[in-house]
């Protein structure tokens, strides 16, 4: 196990400083991330002026939006359409490893540049934070951030079937901008559709941490039971992927 | 007329690219038609909350969210495929083989890859449009209709001259893969200007004209005045393809090749 943190640690340092090479598209990437949150404040915030409930919403949801970013179409799966991946397979440590630390790395980075707008929104709105509502939210928020990495890595798997990854992939960021809260915060959906987009995964992902930050009322106890129902199926379906996958993998040459 | 020939052939060329395999012909569609539907369900969903943001009515930004669509399918369908990709080109050596093509550098390095199928989003854009204007209150006029028409053409021109602007700054640093980002700002056109508060709209409207390539012929649609919305949207259009045109120019200067 110990082994296993020092391989993921070194993993994400070594990412880490591989990506700082490419800062100017982290900056794109971290843009691209926060700029929809952005619009969404600005839209609802001309529907409902002065409303310190969507200001705190969307402020928390920004944050979320920006750690929890996850780009596995445009890493793992380039890896499987270049054949790089078969680099991966020799290696002494389970596959994931790769992955799950360019994510971890990648979130850092695009961290680093959104954090500071976040705080500079927030010093313009002077949003309120009730430090136990943060409490309540950080589990959702971890769950959050794993939740969004397995669901972009089962996406991006289906790069061993199709060469539309970025298409499939597509799909999955747009219907989690609709329904993850992102474009409507939930509790403004007609009731039928809220309590619809509330089982989904997609506002486990983002809206859930977000709610709970912003001290809406979230009933924390189903929230969890939904949420950690998403982990465990995605992380079987993951695993599924994989395995099916890589059956049909031939890599370089291969 | 040989450069609409050269486009019409491009075109087709991609077209036949496009059907050759069904299943990415699948994903193609629906990929295009599906961040169309998104804005539209996401603007049904704020006027469930209140019957006018920024002063305008569900019909006006229903005609606002068609002339989106139609613009980002022109946008996605003739000018992102190539100009998304134009910094590696640069960065690779590989825009020689542009250059030495019998065509003027600035449409040769537009028109290298089109994807065809996403003008779906112009044609579901359409049907939002009619939509929109069958909603409002009264009929715009033939007038209001050519202008509305010209400006959509601009913000056509607008749109890929800011993209070619953006591409341009690879000459310099080539490093800057600005892609990303420009395809996140273009959705601040999916709202009224009037959503980004006084200065924010200005900016978005006459700086880095985004959001007021929308706007300005929903606007002239939608009972504003035509003239100004004209005025507006035809002097922008010929600063902005000025600027990209002179950046293009300077920046090829200072490429040097994959061999040199």
């Amino acid at each position: 196990m110990t082994r296993l943190l020092q391989l993921f640690r070194l993993g994400v340092v070594r990412q880490f400083l591989s990506w700082s090479g490419a800062w100017w598209f982290v900056v794109a990437l971290a843009a691209g991330q926060i700029l929809p949150p952005l619009i969404g404040l600005a839209v609802w915030r001309t529907v409902f002026p002065g409303s310190a409930q969507v200001s705190t919403y969307y402020l928390a949801l920004l944050f979320t939006v920006a750690t929890t970013a996850s780009y596995e179409n445009h890493t793992f799966s380039q890896g499987i359409y270049k054949g790089t991946l078969a680099d991966e397979l020799v290696k002494p440590q389970p596959v994931i490893m790769l992955p799950l630390s360019e994510n971890v790395a990648v979130r850092a980075w695009i961290g680093l540049v959104a954090v500071p707008v976040i705080v500079l929104v927030g010093a313009m709105l002077t949003v309120p934070f009730e430090p136990g509502a943060l409490l309540v939210a950080l589990p959702f928020w971890l769950g959050a951030g794993l939740l969004r990495f397995l669901f972009t890595w089962c996406l991006a798997m289906t790069a061993f079937w199709s060469e539309r990854v970025h298409a499939i992939t597509a799909f999955g960021t747009t219907t989690l901008y609709l329904l993850g809260g992102n474009a409507v915060p939930i509790n403004l959906l007609p009731s039928f559709w809220g309590d619809l987009a509330r089982l989904l995964p997609f506002y486990s992902m983002l809206g859930l941490p977000a709610d709970a930050a912003a001290g809406q009322a979230v009933q924390a106890g189903t929230a969890a039971i939904v949420q950690i129902g998403w982990l465990v199926l995605l992380g079987l379906a993951a695993r599924t992927l994989w395995l099916r996958g890589l059956r049909r993998f031939t890599a370089v040459g291969g | 007329m040989r450069l609409f020939r050269l486009l019409g052939a491009t075109f087709s060329l991609a077209l036949r690219r496009s059907f050759a395999h069904r299943v990415n012909f699948v994903f193609d569609v629906a990929q295009s038609v599906i961040g169309i539907v998104t804005a539209l369900l996401t603007t049904l969903a704020v006027y469930h909350q209140t019957s006018s943001l920024a002063g305008w009515s569900r019909a006006q930004a229903l005609v606002l969210i068609g002339i989106f669509a139609v613009v980002s399918g022109v946008r996605a369908a003739l000018i992102e495929p190539s100009l998304s990709r134009f910094v590696g080109t640069i960065r690779d050596g590989t825009l020689d083989e542009v250059l030495l093509r019998p065509a003027p550098t600035w449409f040769s390095v537009t028109c290298r890859e089109q994807t065809p199928l996403a003008l779906g989003q112009t044609l579901l854009g359409l049907g939002i449009l009619i939509t929109g204007v069958a909603g409002l209150p009264y009929r715009p006029g033939p007038a209001a209709i050519l202008v509305a028409v010209v400006l959509i053409g601009c913000a056509v021109a607008l749109s890929w001259a800011f993209s070619l602007v953006v591409a341009s700054l690879g000459f310099w640093a080539g490093r800057f893969e600005l892609a990303p980002l420009t395809a996140s700002l273009w959705d601040v056109g999916r709202y009224p200007a009037g959503v980004y508060g006084r200065s924010l709209q200005t900016v978005l409207t006459y700086v880095i004209p985004l959001a007021g390539m929308i706007t300005l012929p929903a606007q002239a649609l939608t009972g504003h005045d035509p003239v100004t919305s004209l005025v507006a949207g035809v002097s922008l259009t010929v600063g902005l393809v000025a600027l990209a045109l002179l950046l293009f120019r300077r920046g090829l200067r200072r490429y040097t090749g994959a061999t040199s």
